[in-house]
C-alpha cells in the first residue's frame, strides 16, 4: 500500500496558478472554493527583494487535527494516507475548519452553487454535471484527486504544473521521485512543529 | 534581509495571517448560552435555587442547541457529532450536555416535587453536577484544539470558560435571586457579591494571562492581540471586555450598594463584558500562515 | 452509496486531441468529453515535446470560454443609431443570410468606392492567412489596431533581418546564462509560455542555469532569477551599450565569430555605408597584407575588426571599429546614470556573461561541430517598445553577435513563424555573403505611395510593422498627409482596436462614430464590438477546425484543433464567414488566391484552392497538414499534433557560410530609398520624418519620453502576467478569480518608499497622468518596482462594464501613452510604450473602491 504525499519545488513555482485552475476544472469546485492555490510572499526591502511563490494543499497529515476535531467521524484517512470527508457523516459544524493548522478546509455553502461561476443562476453545462457531487452545508477538501490516483494518474494540479514544481509520489518508496527529492534537497514540512506530521514537503 | 512580519490576508493570494471565518456570531451565541446557563445551574445547585437552576438548564438545553443548529450546515444529521468522543471534545461536550438536559432537568424536577430520594437522588444531582462542569468547560477545550490560532490553542481557554462561567452564574443568581433566595439572606447577598469581585478579578488576571500568553506564543498569537488592543477590534475590546466587563464590574462589585440597580448595573457591566469577549474570541481569531517562510 | 466518478477526468467518455487557442500559441491538449457530450476537462496532451503535457492557467480554462452565457449566439443588428461608448446598442438577433447580406452589401459598396477606405482590425493569431484579407479586398489593409506593432514593430523586423525569422528566445536546453530584459520568455508572457516556462525551469533547477533578470518590475521571472536588476524604465538599450563597451573595450569577444560569421569587418565610409569596390563588391581590409579586398577575395589572410584605414582616398573603418567608437561614450559609468544600474554591476554582468559564453568551445550535434556559446541576452516589450525601436532592438542583439551566441547552441536563436508561410522562416542568400534581411515576416512590404494608399502611413514603413496607432494623426489631419479619401468603414475581426491602440482614446471613439458600417466578427463582445451595426458571432476553438504552427521558440510541427462537441449556438467559422462575404463582395477567386499563397499551397500544386469554390475550415486545415508532413486530417485527428523538438540543423546556424548583419547597412540603403522617393514625390511631411531612427548601430541617445516636461516625474510601464498573457481573459470567472487576488493585480503598483514620500498609502485612489492622457486606481504598495517607477496590470485596463465577471478598472493604461509621429520609430513603426507621469494622491483608501476607480467616459 503506497504511502502518497506530495512535493513543492519553491525554486520552480511561478506562482501560475495553472494548479488552482486545473483543481476547479477537475474537481467542479464553485466560486470561493480552492482546494489548492499559490500565494506570495514579498521578502526583503529595495532593491535587495524577492518574491516566493508557495503553493498551498491540504497537507494530508498523519495526525490530522482536522480528523480529531470531527465529532461525527466523518472526517477520515484512507489506508493510502489520503484524508477524506464523506459528505454523508459530515454535520457542517466547521470545528474541521478551525481546527485545520493550514486553512485548507472549505463549508460549501449554498449561494455560489446556486448563482454559479457567471453569477445571477447562469449555470453553464459543464457546472451541471459537476456540481452534483457537492452536498452543501458539509466541508470539502482537497482528496488529492483520489480517483485519478486509483487509476494511476497524478492529481490534476501536477499534471498540468507548467514547471513541475509538483512532485506526488509514494512516501513509502524510498526510490520514488519525492523521496529522493526530500533526501536530496533536504525537504521541509509546513509547520512541523505542530506535530501534525504533513505528508506535503517543500524543498527550497 | 529583515524579518518583516507577515499581512493579515483575506482572500488575497499572499502569504499572511488569516482570520478565522467559518465560527462567528452564532457559535459566539452558543458558547455564550452555554457557559452561562451552566454557570448559573452550577452556582444555584449550591442553593438549591431552583428558579436559577431552571433558567440555566434553559439557556443550556434550550437557548444554545437553537444557536448550535442555526449553525449546523446539516443540523438535522447533529446526532452524529456524538461519535467521535474518542478524539472530539465537541462529541464529549455533546455528551455532557445531553446528560445535563436529561439529569439535570431530572434533578431540578425532583428538588422541586421531591419525587425521588437517597441514593437515585444523589445520583441525579452527581451527573447533573459533573456533566454541567464539562458544559462549563468544553468549549474551552474545543478552542484550545486548533494550533495553528495562538490566541485559542492555549491551555488556559477551559480556564476562561470555567471562570466566565462561574462569574456568569454568580452574577445571574445574584439578579435571578434577588428578591427569592437572597431576599431574606443579605449575608448570602454580600458573599456573593464578594464572590463576583473575587471571580471577576480573576478573569482580570486571567485575561492578562491570556494575552499576555497568544503574544509570546508565536506572530499570529501577537497579531491577534494586536487586534484586539491596538487595531481593528480594540474599539471594542479596550471598552467593553476590559474596561466595563472587568474594571467597571469590579469597582461596582466592590464599592456600589447593595441595592438591586446596583447589583443590575454589575450584571448588565460583566453579561456585556463576557458577550464581548465571546464574540471577540471569534473575530480575532488568526492563522499562522499556512508555512513560516520568512527566513531571511 | 453511489460510486459513480465524481471527479471530472474520471466520467465515462472520451479524450480527443486538440490545440489550445487561449493564447496566440499553441499547445497540444487532451479534452474530455463526458458520454453525455458535455466538455468536463482539458489536459496538456503528454505526447507534445512542446507543452510536454501541461498547461497555463488560461490553458487550463477554455471550458468557461466554450460555455460563457455571454457568448455571441446569433448574428446581431444593431438597432440604436447612436453610437458611444455608454450607448446600448440595442441589439436584435437577425438571421445569417440576413446578417451575411447586410455586411456584404455594405462592404460591396465600400469596395466600389475605394477599397482603401475599409479599416481593418483582423487578429486572429491562428489564423494568420484572415489578415490577408484585405490583400483580396484590394484596400492595402488599413490598420485600426496595434497588433504586431505593441508587441515588437521593432522587434519583429529586427528578427527579419538578423535570424531571418520572426522571433527569437534563448535556447533553453544549453543555456547556462541568461539574460532576460523586460520579457517574460521561461515565466509569464511571450513564445509558448507553458513549454518556455517548463524548459526554464529544467534549465535552472536541473541544469543550474544563471538567471539574471533586469527590469523596471520584479517581475515573475525577476522572483525567480539568481538576480534582479532593477532599472529605470526605457534605459534598456543604454543597459546592453553598457554591456557592449565593457565586451569590447575590455577584448571579451568572440573575435572569431565576428571574422567569420558577420560584416563587422566589412568597411564602412564616411557616410555610413559599407564601401564597395567597382563590381559592388564590399571591402574588408586585411591586417597581414595592410590593405583592403573584396569580401570573397580568396587570398584574405585576416579580417581587421578594428583600425581605421583608406580606401579608395576615403576614410573607412571596420563595421565593428564604428561600434568601438560609439561605445567610447557607453561607458559603465555614463550608462550607470542613465538607467540607475551601478556601474559596477553592468560590469559584473559583462563579465559573467563572458565568461559563460565559453568562447572557443564547441559542440557536436548530429554529427555537426558547432560553437558553444551558453550565454544569451533575451528581451522583449519592455525593453524595446521605444520610440528608437530599431536601435533599442539591435542593441540587444548585439550583445550576443558580441559574444557569438546568435543562433549557437546554448545562445539567441531565431524562431520561426510558421516554416511553410511561403518564404518566411527561410535563410536566403542576400548580398556580398550577407543572409538576405526579412524584415517583413508577416506578409510582403508595402510600397511607398504618395497620397499615401494606407490611413496608418504603412506606406512609409519599409521596414517596420503596420503603426495602427497612427490613424488618428492622419484621419484628423488629411490635407497635412495628403490623402484624398478617407476611411468610412470597418472590419474587426477577433479584435479590441480601441483597447489595444495607443493614444487619444477619444479620438478614435470619434472616428468609430464617424464609420458608416462597423462589422465585428468575434465570440464575445468587448469595447469596440459594441460599436458596430453587424455582429457576426464565430464558434469556439473547441467547435471548430484549424491547422496552426505559430513562432514555436525550440519546437516545430503543424497543430491540429478539430471540433470536439457541436457548435452550442448559431455561430459560423471565420473561413465561412469570410468566403461569404468575399462571394457577395464579388472577391472570393482572388481570396482563394491569396489564401494560396498566404498559407503556402502554392507550394504544391494538388493544394491550390480553385477559384470558385468556398473552401472551409476542415479543407483548410486538411492542407497545411498536407504541406507539412503529407499526413491526411484522420491521422492528424487521432494525434492532434505532430511537434517534434526542432531540427538542429534549422534551428542552430542555418545560414553557416553567409554572414550576418552585425551592422544594419541595409537598414541605411532602405532609409536612402525612401527618403529618395519621398522627395521624389515632394511629400509634404517629409520633414517629419526622422531619419536617425535608421541607424546602422544603435547609440545610447534618449528616447524622446525622457525629455518630456519636468512636473511629470515618475515612470508608467504596463506589464502582462501569465494568466493574462497575450490577451487578457478576465471573462473567464477561474482567470478573473486568481488574478484578482493576486496582489500584483490588485492595483497601481508604487514603490513603498516612493509612496511614503508622497503620503500615499496603501489603497489610496491615485491618479497617474501623462502628458497624453490620465488613468487611476488604488496604489498598491510593494518594494518590486523601481522607485521612478508605477507598474500598471493589464488587469486593470478594462472600462466597460460588458461582462459580468470583469471589473472596470480606472482607465486603460494605453490612453496614457503618446500616438505621434515624435514617438514613433520612423523606422520600424514601434510605438513608445513607456509614459513619464506625475503620481497624485486623489482620496484617502475609499470604502466604494469598486466605484472610486470605476472610469468615466463621456459620450
Amino acid at each position: 500500500m503506497p504511502r502518497w504525499g506530495m512535493l513543492f519545488d519553491l525554486k520552480r513555482c511561478i506562482g501560475c496558478n495553472a494548479c488552482a485552475v486545473a483543481c476547479k476544472q477537475e474537481n467542479t469546485t464553485p466560486t470561493g472554493v480552492h482546494f489548492t492555490k499559490t500565494v506570495s510572499e514579498e521578502i526583503g526591502t529595495y532593491p535587495n527583494v524577492t518574491r516566493a511563490y508557495v503553493p498551498l494543499i491540504c497537507n494530508h497529515c498523519e495526525d490530522a487535527p482536522c480528523e480529531r476535531a470531527c465529532p461525527t467521524g466523518a472526517t477520515y484517512t484512507r489506508e493510502d494516507g489520503i484524508v477524506m470527508v464523506d459528505e454523508n457523516k459530515c454535520i457542517g459544524c466547521k470545528a474541521c475548519a478551525t481546527a485545520c493548522p493550514y486553512k485548507n478546509r472549505f463549508v460549501l455553502k449554498k449561494a455560489p452553487i446556486k448563482e454559479g461561476y457567471y453569477t445571477k443562476g447562469n449555470i453553464t453545462p459543464f457546472e451541471k454535471q459537476g456540481y452534483v457531487r457537492w452536498v452543501t452545508g458539509t466541508a470539502v477538501k482537497c482528496t488529492f484527486c483520489h480517483e485519478r490516483v486509483s487509476e494511476g494518474k497524478e492529481p490534476a494540479c501536477a499534471a498540468t504544473c507548467p514547471t513541475e514544481a509538483r512532485v506526488f509520489g509514494d512516501l513509502d518508496d524510498p526510490n520514488s521521485k519525492i523521496r529522493r527529492l526530500i533526501q536530496a534537497r533536504k525537504g521541509y514540512q509546513p509547520h512541523a512543529e505542530f506535530n501534525t506530521r504533513p505528508k506535503v514537503f517543500y524543498v527550497d | 534581509m529583515q524579518g518583516k512580519t507577515f499581512p493579515i490576508v483575506n482572500e488575497e493570494f499572499v502569504l499572511g495571517f488569516r482570520p478565522q471565518s467559518e465560527w462567528g456570531w452564532k457559535i459566539a451565541i452558543a458558547f455564550f448560552f452555554g457557559e452561562l446557563g451552566s454557570g448559573l445551574f452550577f452556582v444555584s445547585a449550591f442553593y438549591d435555587f431552583t428558579l436559577g437552576m431552571a433558567i440555566g438548564w434553559v439557556l443550556v438545553s434550550v437557548c444554545k442547541p437553537a444557536a448550535l443548529f442555526m449553525h449546523l450546515g446539516h443540523p438535522e444529521r447533529a446526532w452524529r457529532a456524538i461519535m467521535g468522543l474518542g478524539h472530539s471534545w465537541i462529541s464529549r461536550g455533546l455528551l455532557a450536555s445531553v446528560l445535563f438536559t436529561g439529569f439535570g432537568g431530572a434533578h431540578i424536577i425532583n428538588l422541586h416535587y421531591g419525587i425521588v430520594t437517597g441514593g437515585l437522588a444523589q445520583l441525579l444531582m452527581i451527573v447533573a453536577m459533573v456533566s454541567c462542569v464539562v458544559v462549563m468547560i468544553y468549549l474551552g477545550f474545543v478552542l484550545s484544539y486548533s494550533p495553528s490560532i495562538s490566541l485559542w490553542g492555549s491551555g488556559i481557554m477551559p480556564v476562561i470558560s470555567l471562570t466566565y462561567a462561574l462569574l456568569g452564574g454568580v452574577t445571574l443568581v445574584l439578579i435571578f435571586g434577588y428578591h427569592t433566595l437572597l431576599a431574606d439572606n443579605p449575608q448570602l447577598l454580600s458573599t456573593l457579591k464578594s464572590l463576583e469581585l473575587g471571580l471577576v478579578l480573576l478573569c482580570g488576571v486571567i485575561m492578562l494571562s491570556f494575552l499576555h500568553g497568544a503574544a509570546y506564543a508565536s506572530e499570529a498569537g501577537k497579531a491577534s492581540v494586536a487586534l484586539l488592543l491596538k487595531h481593528d477590534f480594540a474599539k471594542w475590546f479596550v471598552p467593553f471586555v476590559l474596561l466595563v466587563g472587568i474594571a467597571v464590574t469590579a469597582l461596582l462589585a466592590y464599592m456600589g450598594p447593595t441595592s438591586f440597580t446596583a447589583i443590575l448595573a454589575v450584571a448588565v457591566a460583566e453579561l456585556i463584558g463576557d458577550f464581548a469577549l465571546k464574540i471577540l474570541l471569534f473575530k480575532a481569531g488568526l492563522y499562522e500562515p499556512a508555512i513560516g517562510h520568512s527566513r531571511f | 452509496m453511489n460510486n459513480a466518478p465524481v471527479q471530472n477526468s474520471m466520467k465515462p467518455g472520451k479524450w480527443i486531441p486538440t490545440t489550445c487557442k487561449m493564447c496566440l500559441h499553441s499547445c497540444n491538449q487532451l479534452v474530455h468529453v463526458t458520454s453525455d457530450g458535455v466538455v468536463n476537462k482539458i489536459e496538456g496532451n503528454p505526447t507534445s515535446p512542446s507543452n510536454n503535457g501541461r498547461l497555463c492557467t488560461k490553458g487550463n480554462s477554455p471550458i468557461l470560454r466554450l460555455y460563457d452565457p455571454q457568448r455571441v449566439k446569433t448574428p446581431l443588428k444593431r438597432t440604436n443609431p447612436r453610437k458611444g461608448p455608454n450607448d446600448d446598442p440595442g441589439w436584435v438577433p437577425i438571421s445569417w443570410d440576413e446578417a451575411l447580406d447586410i455586411v456584404g452589401k455594405e462592404l460591396k459598396k465600400t469596395y466600389e468606392e475605394d477599397p482603401r477606405k475599409l479599416l481593418c482590425a483582423i487578429n486572429d493569431f491562428q489564423k494568420l492567412y484572415l489578415w490577408a484579407w484585405p490583400a483580396a479586398y484590394g484596400g492595402n489593409g488599413s490598420y485600426f489596431s496595434t497588433v504586431g506593432t505593441f508587441c515588437g514593430a521593432g522587434y519583429h523586423p529586427m528578427n527579419g533581418m538578423i535570424h531571418s525569422t520572426f522571433a527569437a528566445a534563448n535556447d533553453p536546453y544549453y543555456c547556462n546564462y541568461w539574460i532576460n530584459n523586460g520579457g517574460g520568455d521561461g515565466f509569464s508572457s511571450h513564445l509558448h509560455v507553458t513549454a518556455a516556462a517548463n524548459h526554464m525551469a529544467k534549465a535552472r533547477v536541473e541544469r543550474g542555469m544563471h538567471l539574471v533578470v533586469v527590469e523596471p518590475r520584479l517581475s515573475m521571472g525577476g522572483a525567480k532569477a539568481d538576480e534582479w536588476i532593477p532599472i529605470r524604465p526605457a534605459t534598456d538599450r543604454q543597459f546592453a551599450l553598457g554591456v557592449c563597451q565593457v565586451l569590447v573595450y575590455e577584448g571579451l569577444c568572440d573575435y572569431k565569430s565576428l571574422k567569420r560569421d558577420t560584416n563587422a569587418v566589412y568597411l564602412v565610409g564616411p557616410d555610413g555605408h559599407f564601401v564597395r569596390d567597382d563590381q559592388k563588391r564590399c571591402q574588408i581590409w586585411d591586417p597581414e597584407d595592410n590593405k583592403a579586398k573584396p569580401w570573397d577575395a580568396e587570398d584574405i589572410k585576416d579580417f581587421a575588426l578594428e583600425g581605421n584605414y583608406t580606401f579608395n582616398g576615403t576614410k573607412v573603418r571596420p563595421a565593428f571599429q564604428v561600434f568601438k567608437d560609439i561605445l567610447a561614450d557607453c561607458t559603465p559609468e555614463k550608462m550607470s546614470k542613465i538607467t540607475d544600474v551601478p556601474a559596477e554591476t553592468i560590469r559584473r554582468i559583462a563579465h559573467e556573461f563572458h565568461a559563460a559564453a565559453q568562447i572557443g568551445s564547441t559542440i557536436t550535434i548530429e554529427g555537426r561541430e558547432l560553437p558553444f556559446r551558453p550565454a544569451a541576452y533575451n528581451y522583449y516589450r519592455g525593453a524595446q517598445g521605444r520610440k528608437y525601436g530599431t536601435m533599442s532592438n539591435h542593441a540587444f542583439k548585439l550583445v550576443n553577435f558580441l559574444v557569438g551566441s546568435i543562433d549557437a547552441p546554448g545562445g539567441h536563436v531565431g524562431a520561426t513563424l510558421d516554416d511553410q508561410i511561403c518564404g518566411k522562416g527561410h535563410i536566403l542568400p542576400g548580398d556580398c555573403g550577407q543572409i538576405l534581411p526579412q524584415p517583413h515576416q508577416l506578409g510582403p512590404g508595402m510600397p511607398f505611395a504618395y497620397p499615401p494608399n494606407t490611413a496608418h502611413l504603412m506606406d512609409y514603413f519599409p521596414i517596420g510593422v503596420n503603426p495602427g496607432h497612427l490613424i488618428a494623426e492622419t484621419y484628423f489631419n488629411p490635407d497635412k498627409y495628403g490623402f484624398d479619401w478617407k476611411p468610412d468603414t470597418m472590419l474587426i475581426c477577433h479584435s479590441n482596436p480601441l483597447w489595444n491602440m495607443n493614444g487619444p482614446q477619444d479620438k478614435y471613439f470619434q472616428i468609430m462614430r464617424e464609420m458608416r458600417f462597423i462589422v465585428a466578427i468575434d465570440i464575445l463582445l468587448n469595447e469596440s464590438t459594441i460599436w458596430a451595426d453587424i455582429v457576426l458571432p464565430t464558434l469556439d476553438y473547441l467547435e471548430r477546425w484549424n491547422m496552426t504552427m505559430i513562432e514555436p521558440p525550440d519546437t516545430e510541427g503543424q497543430c491540429l484543433s478539430q471540433p470536439v462537441v457541436k457548435p452550442l449556438y448559431d455561430c459560423k467559422s471565420e473561413e465561412d464567414i469570410f468566403n461569404e462575404l468575399s462571394e457577395r463582395i464579388g472577391i472570393l477567386d482572388v481570396w482563394n488566391e491569396v489564401q494560396n499563397f498566404a498559407n503556402g499551397f502554392a507550394q504544391k500544386e494538388e493544394l491550390l484552392l480553385k477559384p470558385g469554390i468556398k473552401y472551409g475550415e476542415k479543407e483548410i486545415a486538411e492542407r497545411k497538414g498536407l504541406l507539412w508532413n503529407d499526413k491526411p486530417i484522420e491521422w492528424y485527428q487521432e494525434h492532434g499534433h505532430c511537434v517534434t523538438k526542432r531540427r538542429p540543423e534549422i534551428w542552430y546556424r542555418p545560414w553557416d557560410g553567409m554572414r550576418l548583419h552585425f551592422y544594419l547597412d541595409y537598414v541605411l540603403e532602405v532609409r536612402d530609398d525612401l527618403r529618395k522617393k519621398m522627395e521624389e514625390a515632394n511629400v509634404p511631411f517629409i520633414n517629419e520624418w526622422e531619419w536617425g531612427d535608421y541607424a546602422a548601430l544603435p547609440t545610447a541617445v534618449l528616447d524622446p519620453l525622457h525629455q518630456e516636461p519636468p512636473e511629470y516625474d515618475m515612470y508608467a510601464i504596463s506589464f502582462k502576467d501569465i494568466q493574462l498573457n497575450f490577451t487578457e481573459n478576465l471573462s473567464i470567472p477561474w482567470i478573473s478569480d486568481v488574478v484578482y487576488k493576486d496582489p500584483v493585480h490588485m492595483g497601481i503598483l508604487i514603490n513603498t518608499k516612493t509612496a511614503a514620500a508622497r503620503g500615499i498609502e496603501d489603497g489610496d485612489l491615485i491618479e497617474v497622468r501623462s502628458p497624453y492622457g490620465a488613468i487611476k486606481g488604488l496604489a498598491k504598495l510593494t518594494e518590486g518596482v523601481h522607485p521612478e517607477t508605477v507598474a500598471v496590470s493589464n488587469a486593470l485596463t478594462r472600462w466597460v462594464k460588458y461582462h459580468m465577471v470583469v471589473k472596470p478598472g480606472g482607465g486603460n493604461y494605453n490612453r496614457i501613452l503618446p500616438a505621434n509621429l515624435k514617438n514613433t520609430c520612423a523606422c520600424s513603426g514601434q510605438m513608445e510604450t513607456t509614459a513619464k507621469v506625475k503620481v497624485t494622491k486623489l482620496r484617502s483608501k475609499p470604502k466604494d473602491a469598486a466605484n472610486a476607480v470605476t472610469d468615466e467616459l463621456t459620450n
